[in-house]
């Protein structure tokens, strides 16, 4: 078909490029002066142009399908899928920030709970390493340790007994409650 | 006393398409009525396109509902409403490349890349050679139904591009970013396009 337009320079297929975009206004000022020139003196190009210019504007009068359906049912059937989606993304956020909120009332949770556990962790892990007399330090004498320090009878110094002999230290023994 | 004249409610149907447009664009959400008016006026333009982009799709009317979501939800972006017919025409040809992406197609196209055989069997389609007269057939329903039929039979890259050319009136800058080729591309897409057409029509379209 475009070998008709094969001028030896130029190829059919060159040349009809060129006046396809020519058509669409889309050739520089050189290339249309050359398809005018063309068209003035090729006839075989002219037709062509002439059987462009047809196609081109039959494309553009394709009767479409009649469209059956009502443009108001038309935009309902739209409204109503921006409102569906609209609510569905709602429900997202909504769901999404319950999940959220319960995630991280979970995470409150387990962080009291296992915190303090670990604290008591940490003091089990120190408290044996630590030398014995930081003891001291650590706990402070409360007032039942004073008490097991004292003597729960108090004895007067003038009672006082010095055992002077083993005789002696068994009448201790025995004075006052039968073993 | 002057006393103020009742503010008339106008009818969405009066208003210009710029008007029409701002008023859509007016509020927090799109106006309805206004946007139902819009889909009047242009929804033939976005179903043509896409009946010619997407020819053999079942559910082009899903696609064109798809559209017109777009439109209410972007239509606040538009700073220049004189541009409506553009813009809406961009929404439409992006979503039907979005959605082209997703199917991922596997009909092997028929290259029309590939150096045409001027005489050779890669174009030598099928012309109706006992079809009707070319000239009393130029305007007949017979003939656009070919030409119908022509348009969809070409290959998917090709069929696009003459139809963001011819239907929706795009520069070849334009259909070059669109389609993501180089301007050469586009021009010589639409070339050959438009000579199989001739091509497949020539029995209508005279000597």
């Amino acid at each position: 078909m475009l070998d008709v337009l094969d001028d030896g320079q130029n190829s059919g297929l060159e040349k009809f490029e060129l006046l396809s975009a020519y058509l669409d206004g889309e050739v520089n000022a050189s290339e249309r002066k050359q398809v005018e020139l063309w068209l003035q003196e090729d006839a075989v190009f002219k037709a062509m142009y002439n059987k462009m210019r047809g196609m081109h504007a039959a494309i553009e009068q394709i009767p479409m399908p009649p469209v059956t359906e009502p443009i108001n049912k038309f935009a309902d059937e739209v409204f109503a899928k921006i409102d569906q989606r609209r609510q569905l993304r709602f429900l997202k956020v909504v769901g999404g920030a319950c999940v959220a909120g319960m995630v991280a009332a979970g995470a409150v949770f387990t962080a009291t709970f296992q915190g303090s556990n670990h604290q008591m962790q940490m003091a089990k892990s120190v408290l044996p390493t630590s030398v014995p007399n930081s003891l001291s330090i650590l706990v402070k004498p409360t007032p039942l340790m004073v008490a097991l320090n004292d003597s729960i009878v108090q004895i007067s110094p003038n009672k006082a007994v010095t055992p002077k002999s083993k005789a002696d230290i068994i009448d201790l023994l025995d004075d006052g409650d039968d073993l | 006393m002057e006393t103020p004249l009742p503010q008339q409610r106008v009818s969405v149907d009066s208003l210009s398409n710029h008007d029409l447009i701002l008023m859509a664009q007016d509020g927090a959400r799109p106006d309805r009525a206004a946007l139902t008016e819009i889909m009047k006026r242009y929804r033939s333009h976005v179903d043509r396109l896409l009946y010619h982009l997407a020819p053999d799709w079942q559910d082009r009317a899903d696609l064109s509902q798809e559209v017109w979501i777009r439109v209410y939800r972007n239509i606040k972006n538009l700073n220049e409403p004189e541009k409506f017919r553009g813009w809406l025409s961009r929404i439409a040809t992006n979503l039907f490349y979005d959605e082209l992406r997703k199917r991922k197609r596997n009909s092997s196209p028929l290259s029309l890349d590939a150096p045409i055989l001027l005489n050779g069997s890669e174009l030598d389609w099928e012309i109706a050679a006992d079809g009707p007269s070319p000239e009393d057939n130029m305007a007949t329903r017979e003939f656009y139904e070919q030409l119908r039929v022509a348009i969809a039979d070409l290959p998917d890259a090709f069929r696009q591009t003459i139809i963001l050319r011819e239907i929706d009136g795009r520069s070849y800058e334009e259909i070059a970013e669109t389609t993501q080729v180089s301007i050469g591309t586009v021009k010589s897409r639409i070339a050959r396009a438009r000579l199989r057409l001739q091509e497949q029509l020539s029995g209508y379209l005279g000597s």
